[in-house]
Parts: structure tokens; C-alpha cells; sequence
């Protein structure tokens, strides 16, 4: 399992923004990452409209079927308390596929923002926050996270009615999301580093390309550099690099529900399915089957995907 | 095969103790590191576990009835006008080092004195000293403001100690059964400290030695010849994994690295008891512990009792068994279980409530919330653990099915989750609670009192305080079960400060050829097992 | 380059400074203390146990005598295991980790690697797609399922191996494997990408063109420079399958020091907290030194002065 964030796109390796509809055409030919696609495509329109999906709700179940195996009406069996585990899975693709999106979305803005600070201010301040980052580097991530998890839920999460303010605020978008909200908030705060440092080395380069030097000669301004010619340089291969990320935050989901950190139930997610169910293995596969099944397809979607959009952006590909 | 290799690898280890084919060892898991070995200072079953089989102490409980029985103490009397119980040692008990070979001289009245003052001592900080408070002196000592020497605990002579309380407390005898009482040898516990419960140090006085100690990995006993009942122990080794997943120790037991198997995962229940031959090899027993869903009274609606009640009445506690535990556990409608001396039937004589949806549905309507209609969201909170989680889930979907109200269920880490029902607890929140001594002073008095430490319900009512308290000096057997009763219909039915889910048992998972007992209260016996031919 | 060695072995000792003081605010920061109990313990109990282990000092002062323990490599008694020092504990179970991580990242590379060749050899092949297909099911099986279906099949039915602990040479296979999957599969889908792009360089090209054989312009040229990017992953996933192994710990029983990392959390046994935080950072950083070094050392483009 990806537990440390590392980056290693080649800066060399994209140049979109020319290239956009080349590459596009290049990844429609790449059979696996369309494949990929239409794959996630049907996974996200099934989390999005579940209620319609979904032949029963998560939550209810006849507890007489507990670990019913596959039936007509249960196709992939029942859960301890009878509830229909397609049902879960299609629900669980919520908070799974958000625990991959938000997390990766998360580092993305995080790490492109500090990244794209450090090297374009330079000198001292690009100095300062590289340390800081070099430092939060060294941090064991697994420990940083659960200390932070075991940290959010102590004092945020708190019982009966919510309190007020800031706490109550997050306390209340935690309650609502499920137990989500810090396993988000955990997963982004301890992965947006390998970011930042992919996208400040790329900023140096593009800052001292000679079309920057060139705008600068003519009076742009600052901002306007970074927001014209730095920034686009760098969003399409940092894009990249966060999309092949993805899969390890749907993983880091399933971990901390290993680890008693993940959603809170009834909610379902894959992780927490996983995690209920490899007790069981031998007496009941299906309960580990299935949701097993979800992350290996969605990962195998994911990773396709990845390299298709990575391969279609490089200009060097024949393929 | 694997085993044969094991075995032998194990014996080889010992420098040939014994041929292997007439070793009889039993392997064992006990799930964790033993967190010490140092009667002191062990609090934890594992370690309770491992100390039965090295060390003995004044008594011993016997396995089936609790009964105390002799140890160290053959005898021993109370007088009163001194307030002193004076207990007289065998002389034939002998310190041995982990060869089991070494006779390190004989255990005595000394040891005893010495064992209990360090207990006390501020600087050991053992965790239970509390427990000896009604020692004479104890509790001066042990909160730094008196010394040792007025420590109520003398050798009279070699064998005999004399311990002066500050009260006659007739149950004394049960105490001395407890580690807290248990004599430890002064020379290795100055010559190595904190240290001296490591394989290479230890000193023992009780049926096993202490072979071998790879922390983590596996801890092995050996049979002491100078134990002084060693004629009567039969199994020359007991070979302790420590494997904590539930599910890998259940593996290993179906693969014959374990012979017994304490704690099968409940998601393999259904399988166990049909399979033909672990079906066989499973034995199901009372446990002395109860599960509770805890109420705080304090917050809103449950300020309510008619509330407290709809919820207590729409716990299915019958269906939560059966199709979510699978272990044979026993419905609670009261708090002290089955065994322990004050338990009242609640089921059979209709104290407290039992799983009523119509009732239920009546309560919450008369509570101003018909159906369910204006009732917030009520938090039922859970320490993180997959066992917890399922009862958590099962319990509040029966309250929503049944009340048409919304519950929130979150989880927090142990020591998290400990502050918070201390501090703020949720209206709603588990706890559980096991026996330290078979008596309903140790449930009711210990835990509901307004006064105790474990009261995370904050429960407040005088009048309860007075029954168990009348209760705890009454020498009346008829008297105070009579009291107990009242105070279990008062703090369950009247004012429902928590809602009493199961009584535990226990499920174990034995091989067919080990002969063996099951210890009601304090860890196994298994100087009194047996491994047949296999 | 010995020059850039020396600065990064000294810029460690502030990461580790501030690692360790992060560390420690927040630990302490959460909530419950090592003598939480669900029988609260009385005050004067409490009392006695915070002295002992040096809790009853003010923080700051608690924070000194940390600080001054880790310059002398005394890390302290553990609080949760009493008759253990912290220094025990690293040397007894740290081994066993890091056994468990050589084999497997060892199994890693030996088998990841060699893969990703013969794929990136035989490109579009069956072996090619084959390969692919396993190392993308590696990459997507979690340890959770993994762990207990190979102790299954393995254990339980074939009886090729031990369900679980630790001991022999045939402990460590089953455990092994399940770390090294994901680590496996990304090696060979790393070295085949590497090797794919490095075969259209121009010297590689130049290199066929020249009539040099095709084995030895595979291994020769495109082989050593495709491990660049391989070399850069592989010291980071090091670091990675060391922290990481605490799911298989706990699956397969095996003594290591990564249980220690959530049970010293959920425990608040703070010296062992803060030595385990130590010691990975020291390993983190250690592993990505290496990776840069070794990155000069396969390729003379890149100097450090």
C-alpha cells in the first residue's frame, strides 16, 4: 500500500495545452484507459443516483439473513444484519470514490498552491517552506495520520448536541458526511507534499524559460505571469501525477477502517466492508469478496486510466 | 507435520528436557504480549493468565464454585478484637529460578510481607494498591504520608503473617486469593527492578517456570519439580503464542498449532456449530461480565424517563443474540449476572424492561413525541472495535424500525472514548463490567454508587446509595440478597440509568484430547489439565 | 558529492529535532492519559504513577528530559510494558521488521523488476499483458483480504506453510508475499514504463543502428538506465513497506515493532511513541539520501556539489 506520497512524473514527460486534442484522439485509441473510463463512468453515476440504483436501502435488512449468500433477491448476499451488500457496495462507492477524489483533490490544491508559491517567490521564502516540507517528509505519515484521526475525533466529534462555532461547524460537517469529513481532512493533510515538490521544481523551470523572461521584459506583471504562463505549464502534468495517486487513497480509506479510524456505520464504504468482513473469510466469503472485487476493479479502472491520459499526453508515444 | 517440528524444535530448544513423544505440551494463545509478569503490577487477564501458572499467593479460588481454597496458607483465622487475620504458610514452598533446578531458598512469611509493603510503596506504583486500602496503614504508606514499619502486615514467624485491617472484613480470605497478597522474593526484586520479571531474572514459587520469554513472539512454561504439588501437574509445558487477530488464532486452531481456542471470531459461529467436529470441540459457559448501554440522564431527551424508558423497551435483545453475537449469551434485564452472589432474575420475575415495540412506541408518545415526531437526534457512541460496532448497529436500526427516531452512531479510540463518557458522555454509550470477586457489592456497590469512579452514568439517588451500602455491612445472606433486589428494580426499572443489554459467556474452541477445566473467575487452571495421546 | 553527503547527514539532526518536538505536542495534545482506565484509578494512585514515569513534571520540563534521553540514546521505560525499556523494545522487535521488509522489498525486486523487462521486451505480448494483469491485481488487492486468503490457500489447505508467528524461514514467506504484492506490481509496471521510454532514446537507437545485439542494448543500454526512476521508488518504498507492515503484523502474529505504532497511540505509552516516530523518520531519511546518491551513481548527469 502507497502510505508515502512520492511523485515521479518526468517534468519533461507533458506538454499539454497544445497537444490537448492530440492527446485526446491518442486516448481514445488506448482501448485499457477507455475501458478505464467507461468503467469509472458507471461507478460514479452509480454512487451519485444510488437511491435509484440501488434495489434496497443500507441500512435496513431482515437480520434472519444474516450472511445469506447470493440469492435472487440478494445477488451478492447479505451482511451480519441481513442488509443486501450490493446495496452497500453501491453506496459505498460514495465514500470511497470521494475518499480517492477528495483526498487527491485535497493534496492537489494544497501542494500546487505551496509548490507554485515556493518557486515562483524564490530566494529566502522558497527556502523556508522547501524546509518545511523537506521536515513534514521525514514525518512517519502512518503515525502523523492516526495521530491526527484519534486528534479530530477526540475534539471534534463530540457527543450529543453540537457545539457552537468552528467546532460545531466541522463537528456538523463530519456528522453529516458520515465520518468522512476527517478521513478526508487526514488522508489530504499528510499527502500534499510529493506535490508540492513535483510543482515547485517545475515552476523554477518554466519561470526561467525564455517566454517567461520575454513577458517579463515587456511589463507583465507578476500575477499575470503565474496565472498565464506558469500555472498552465504546470496543472496538466501535476493533474497527472495526482490522478495515478488516486488509488492509494482508496486504499488509505480501506487501512484506517482497518484500523478502527474509517466511517462511521451505518454508513458503508469499501473499506469498512473489507474490514468487517475478513474476519469471516472462511465462513462466509462473500462478505470480503465483493467488496474486494470494488477496489480491484476501481483501482485496475483508475490505473488504466492513468497511464492512458499519462501515455496520451507524452509526445513522444507512437502508440 | 508443522506441529510435529515445532514440538520438536521447542524440545530441542530445552536441552532435551524430555523425549519428545512423552513432553506433554499444550499450545496455547494468549492473544497479547503479557503486559507484566510482575504480580505487583499486572492488571490485565493475559498477565493474570501467565502469573497463575509461575507464581501462588496466600489463596486460591477454586475453578468451579469460586470457593477460596489454601495456597501458601493452609489455614488461617480472624481475630476480632485486633481486627487481624493471621494466615499459617506450608513450609515445603520453594523460590526457583527458570531452570526450575535451582532451589533459591523457601518461600516465607517474610516474602509475604515483603510482596504486600512493596505493593504499597508510593515508588512501585502498582495500579491495584488501592485494593489492600483496608490494611492497616495501607493507605498512609502507599499516599506517601505514613511509612512502611506502621504497614499493618508482620511475620510473626517464618511461616506464619499476621494482617491487621481496619475493618473485619469477613471476605478478606477472597482478597488473599488475589495477586495483591502473593509473596514475591526479595533478593531478585532488589537485584534487578523493575527488570526482575524477565526470563533471565525472574525468581517463582508456583506450578510452571518461566523458559523462555521472546517478547511478542512466545512465552514458554515449564513444569516446576520443586513446585510443592508437582506430583499432580501433568502437562510438562505450556507453549504460548501471542496472536491477537481473532481470525488468524482461529486459523492456527484449525490447523492443530493451538490446542484451544478462547476466543473464536463471532463471524465463524455459524460454521463452528455446524461443522461436524468443531461443533464438538466448542463449550459454551456463563461469563462473569454484563454489557450495558449507558444513559446520560443529563442531556436531552433523555432528561426524560419516559424516553429512557421507550428505548430500554425497544432493545431486542433475544434477536441481537441469536442472529449478531451467535454465542449463546443470555439476555439482561438487570445488572449483576448469573453466578455472582445478589443476582436476581430479571426475565423470570419481570424487573426491568424487556423487548416491547408496543410499549416502547407507548413511552416515546407519552414523552411528547408520538412516532417519533420533534424527537433530536440521539449520539450513541462506542470505543473502536468491530464487536461494539455490531451490537451498536443492530441496537440503534431497532430504535429507529421501532421509534421512528434518528440515531447517530459514532466511535472513539479506548483511552478518547474513556475521557469522553467521564467528561461529556453521548446519552448513549457502551460499557461493559466483569467481576473482580463473586459478590453483588462488586456490581452494584462499585459501579452505581453516587460516589464511584466507574458511575459514567452519574447516577445520583440516595436512596440506592443506602440499599447497597446496608447491604455491603449486613452479614445476612436472606437480607441482603432482599436489598440488592430492591436496589436492581430501583436503578433498572424505576429509574432506568442505563439499559442492561447481555450477560456474557464464554466460547471456547478445545481440541478433543485435552482434559481440562473452565475457570469461572482469574484465569485457567493448567496444573489441573491434561493432554491425552494424539 | 561526499560534501553533499556530510550536509544532509546534518541537515537530519533539526528534521529530527522538530520532528520529534511535533511529535510530542501532539501527543499530547490528545486527549486521556496512559493511566486512563475504565475502573478509574483513585488520585493518589494516579499520583504515584505519574511521578514514576515523569508526568507530574510541567510539560516543558517533560519535554527537556525527552530531548535529553534522545542524546544519549535513552529513550526510557515503557509505560504500558513494565518491566520494558524503550531500548528493548526497538532492539527486540525492530529486527524482525526490518527482516520482514528485506525479504519482501528483496522479493519486490527480483520478481517486479525482471518482470517489467521481459514485458517491456516483448511489448504488446501475452507475456506482456499477463505480467500487466498481475501487477495491476498486486497493486489493487488490499493486505486486509490478501493476508487471511493466503494463509487459507496456503496454510490451511495446502499446508505449505504456518498459519502465522514468527521463527523459521517458512514464517516469513506467507507475510512476505502479502507486503511485496503492491510494492512487486509497481517495480515491474515502473521498470517496463522506464524501459519502454528509454528504448526510443537516440543512443539507444544509435546503438541498434550500429548493429549492436539486442540482448546487450537491452541490458547494456536501456536496462541501466531504466533503473533510474526504479532506484528513486525503491528506497522510498522501503521506508513505505517498513511503516506499512503493521497490517501484516497484525494479520500474521509476527513480533515486529509496527504493531507498536497504533497500540503505543491508543495505549498513550509516550516514550514509545516518541521512539518509534524517531526511529522511521531516521529511516525515512536515510532511505531518500540513499535514493539520491545512487541516483548520481546511475547517472553521471546529475552532480551534487
Amino acid at each position: 500500500m502507497a502510505f508515502r506520497r512520492k511523485q515521479k512524473a518526468d517534468p519533461k514527460a507533458a506538454k499539454p495545452r497544445s497537444l490537448g486534442r492530440d492527446a485526446m484522439r491518442r486516448l481514445l485509441k488506448n482501448r485499457p484507459a477507455v475501458a478505464g473510463g467507461v468503467i469509472l463512468l458507471i461507478l460514479f453515476l452509480a454512487a451519485i443516483f444510488a437511491d435509484f440504483v440501488a434495489p434496497y436501502s443500507y441500512t435496513q435488512g431482515n437480520v434472519r439473513d444474516n450472511y445469506a449468500g447470493p440469492s435472487a433477491e440478494h445477488i451478492m448476499g447479505c451482511d451480519f444484519m441481513g442488509r443486501d451488500i450490493f446495496s452497500r457496495l453501491i453506496y459505498g462507492a460514495r465514500i470511497s470514490l470521494s475518499a480517492g477524489l477528495v483526498g487527491a483533490l485535497t493534496a492537489f490544491v494544497i501542494g500546487v498552491t505551496f509548490g507554485l508559491v515556493a518557486g515562483f517567490i524564490g530566494g529566502k521564502t522558497d527556502n523556508v517552506m522547501m524546509r518545511f516540507v523537506d521536515i513534514m517528509y521525514a514525518f512517519p505519515t502512518l503515525l502523523l495520520i492516526i495521530l491526527l484521526m484519534v486528534f479530530f475525533k477526540s475534539s471534534f466529534s463530540v457527543s450529543g448536541v453540537a457545539g457552537g462555532g468552528f467546532r460545531g461547524l466541522l463537528s456538523n460537517i463530519d456528522r453529516a458526511t458520515g465520518g468522512m469529513f476527517f478521513i478526508f481532512l487526514g488522508i489530504g493533510l499528510t499527502s500534499w507534499l510529493g506535490m508540492a515538490r513535483l510543482v515547485r521544481g517545475m515552476t523554477l523551470s518554466v519561470r526561467n524559460t525564455e517566454y517567461v523572461e520575454a513577458a517579463r521584459a515587456i511589463g507583465t506583471s507578476r500575477s499575470r505571469i503565474l496565472v498565464r504562463h506558469v500555472l498552465p505549464n504546470v496543472l496538466g502534468p501535476a493533474i497527472v501525477a495526482q490522478a495515478l495517486q488516486i488509488p492509494g487513497f482508496i486504499l488509505y480509506e480501506a487501512f484506517l477502517s482497518f484500523i478502527g479510524l474509517g466511517v462511521n456505520p451505518p454508513t458503508p464504504s469499501w473499506g469498512m466492508m473489507l474490514s468487517d468482513g475478513y474476519m469471516g473469510m472462511r465462513s462466509h466469503f462473500h462478505l470480503v469478496l465483493w467488496p474486494a472485487v470494488a477496489i480491484s476493479v476501481t483501482l485496475f479502472a483508475f490505473n488504466f486510466l492513468g497511464d492512458g491520459i499519462r501515455d496520451a499526453f507524452d509526445p513522444r508515444q507512437t502508440r | 507435520m508443522k506441529r510435529a517440528l515445532t514440538c520438536l524444535m521447542v524440545v530441542a530448544l530445552l536441552g532435551g528436557l524430555a523425549v519428545a513423544g512423552q513432553a506433554k505440551t499444550l499450545f496455547w494463545n494468549l492473544s497479547t504480549e503479557p503486559p507484566s509478569l510482575d504480580p505487583s503490577l499486572a492488571t490485565d487477564t493475559t498477565s493474570h493468565q501467565v502469573l497463575k501458572a509461575m507464581f501462588i499467593s496466600l489463596c486460591q479460588y477454586d475453578d468451579a464454585t469460586m470457593a477460596v481454597l489454601p495456597d501458601l496458607a493452609e489455614t488461617w483465622t480472624f481475630d476480632a478484637a485486633t481486627v487481624t487475620w493471621t494466615f499459617n504458610l506450608r513450609n515445603d514452598v520453594h523460590w526457583t529460578d527458570r531452570s526450575g533446578a535451582v532451589d533459591r531458598g523457601l518461600v516465607t512469611a517474610h516474602d509475604v510481607e515483603f510482596g504486600i509493603k512493596r505493593l504499597l510503596d508510593p515508588a512501585t506504583a502498582s495500579e491495584y494498591a488501592y485494593v489492600l486500602y483496608l490494611i492497616k496503614g495501607a493507605e498512609a504508606y502507599n499516599t506517601g504520608v505514613g511509612s512502611a514499619d506502621d504497614v499493618g502486615v508482620v511475620a510473626v514467624d517464618d511461616f506464619t503473617v499476621a494482617i491487621t485491617l481496619n475493618f473485619p472484613a469477613g471476605y478478606f480470605p477472597s482478597m488473599a486469593a488475589l495477586w495483591l497478597c502473593a509473596p514475591l522474593p526479595q533478593f531478585a526484586v532488589e537485584a534487578y527492578g523493575d527488570q526482575w520479571t524477565e526470563a533471565d531474572n525472574i525468581v517463582t514459587n508456583g506450578p510452571y517456570v518461566l523458559g523462555d520469554w521472546v517478547h511478542e513472539d512466545h512465552l514458554v512454561l515449564n513444569k516446576n519439580p520443586l513446585y510443592y504439588d508437582a506430583a499432580s501437574v501433568k502437562i510438562d509445558q505450556v507453549y504460548c503464542y501471542m496472536v491477537n487477530e481473532q481470525s488468524t488464532a482461529m486459523a492456527m486452531y484449525e490447523a492443530g498449532t493451538i490446542d484451544v481456542n478462547d476466543n473464536p471470531p463471532l463471524e465463524d459461529m455459524d460454521r463452528i456449530k455446524t461443522d461436524p467436529v468443531l461443533s464438538k470441540e466448542l463449550y459454551q459457559a456463563p461469563n462473569l461480565c454484563t454489557y450495558r448501554y449507558g444513559l446520560n440522564a443529563a442531556k436531552a431527551p433523555l432528561d426524560n424517563i419516559l424516553v429512557r424508558k421507550a428505548l430500554a423497551s425497544a432493545v431486542d435483545r433475544q434477536s441481537l443474540i441469536d442472529f449478531v453475537l451467535k454465542g449463546n449469551q443470555r439476555p439482561a434485564q438487570t445488572w449483576t449476572p448469573p453466578g455472582i452472589f445478589g443476582h436476581v432474575d430479571g426475565v423470570a420475575l419481570e424487573i426491568g424492561y424487556p423487548y416491547n415495540p408496543t410499549a416502547a412506541k407507548q413511552y416515546l408518545a407519552d414523552a411528547g413525541y408520538p412516532g417519533g415526531a420533534g424527537f433530536p437526534e440521539v449520539t450513541l457512541m462506542f470505543n473502536t472495535s468491530q464487536g461494539h460496532q455490531k451490537i451498536a448497529e443492530f441496537v440503534a436500526q431497532g430504535w429507529e424500525d421501532t421509534l421512528g427516531i434518528k440515531v447517530n452512531l459514532t466511535n472513539q479510540e479506548w483511552g478518547v472514548y474513556l475521557n469522553t463518557c467521564a467528561t461529556d458522555a453521548p446519552q448513549v454509550f457502551r460499557m461493559g463490567w466483569c467481576a473482580d470477586y463473586p459478590d453483588a457489592n462488586n456490581w452494584l456497590n462499585d459501579v452505581f454508587h453516587s460516589g464511584s469512579g466507574n458511575n459514567y452514568e452519574k447516577y445520583d439517588n440516595p436512596v440506592y446509595d443506602d440499599l447497597v451500602e446496608r447491604a455491603a455491612v449486613s452479614t445476612d445472606p436472606a437480607e441482603r440478597l432482599d436489598l440488592y433486589k430492591q436496589a436492581e428494580i430501583l436503578i433498572c426499572e424505576t429509574d432506568v440509568a442505563f439499559i442492561p443489554i447481555y450477560f456474557y459467556t464464554s466460547n471456547e474452541l478445545s481440541k478433543p484430547y485435552v482434559v481440562r477445566t473452565y475457570a469461572a473467575i482469574g484465569g485457567e487452571s493448567w496444573k489441573n489439565w491434561d493432554i491425552l495421546d494424539h | 558529492m561526499f560534501q553533499f553527503i556530510v550536509r544532509r547527514l546534518l541537515w537530519t539532526i533539526p528534521v529530527i529535532f522538530v520532528v520529534s518536538s511535533m511529535t510530542f505536542v501532539l501527543m499530547h495534545a490528545v486527549p486521556g492519559s496512559p493511566f486512563t482506565r475504565e475502573r478509574a484509578l483513585p488520585e493518589a494512585i494516579q499520583r504515584n504513577l505519574e511521578a514514576k514515569y515523569n508526568l507530574d513534571a510541567p510539560l516543558w520540563k517533560q519535554y527537556v528530559d525527552y530531548m535529553w534521553g534522545f542524546v544519549r540514546f535513552d529513550f526510557g521505560p515503557s509505560i504500558a510494558y513494565r518491566s520494558r525499556t524503550v531500548n528493548d523494545i526497538l532492539a527486540q522487535q525492530w529486527p524482525v521488521t526490518a527482516t520482514l521488509g528485506a525479504v519482501a522489498l528483496l522479493f519486490a525486486i527480483l520478481v517486479g523488476i525482471p518482470l517489467g523487462v521481459l514485458s517491456a521486451v516483448k511489448q504488446n505480448s501475452l507475456i506482456d499483458h499477463a505480467s500487466m494483469v498481475f501487477s495491476m491485481l498486486g497493486v489493487s488487492i488490499p493486505a486486509i483480504a490478501l493476508g487471511p486468503f493466503l494463509i487459507w490457500i496456503f496454510a490451511l489447505k495446502l499446508k505449505w506453510f504456518p498459519v502465522a508467528t514468527w521463527g523459521t524461514p517458512a514464517h516469513v514467506v506467507l507475510p512476505a508475499l502479502t507486503l511485496s504484492t503492491f510494492y512487486l506490481a509497481r517495480f515491474a509496471r515502473i521498470t517496463r514504463a522506464s524501459m519502454l521510454q528509454v528504448t526510443r532514446e537516440e543512443y539507444i537507437l544509435t546503438a541498434r543502428a550500429k548493429g549492436v545485439r539486442e540482448l546487450v542494448v537491452n541490458v547494456k543500454h536501456a536496462f541501466r538506465n531504466a533503473l533510474i526512476p526504479v532506484t528513486t521508488i525503491a528506497g522510498p518504498a522501503f521506508a513505505d513497506i517498513l511503516t506499512g507492515s503493521l497490517v501484516v503484523e497484525r494479520i500474521f502474529g509476527i513480533p515486529g515493532i509496527g504493531k507498536y505504532y497504533v497500540q503505543s497511540i491508543g495505549n498513550r505509552d509516550y516514550p514509545v511513541i516518541m521512539a518509534t516516530t524517531l526511529l522511521f523518520a531516521l529511516l525515512i531519511i536515510l532511505m531518500n539520501l540513499l535514493v539520491d546518491v545512487s541516483y548520481a551513481l546511475l547517472d553521471p548527469r546529475i552532480r551534487y556539489d
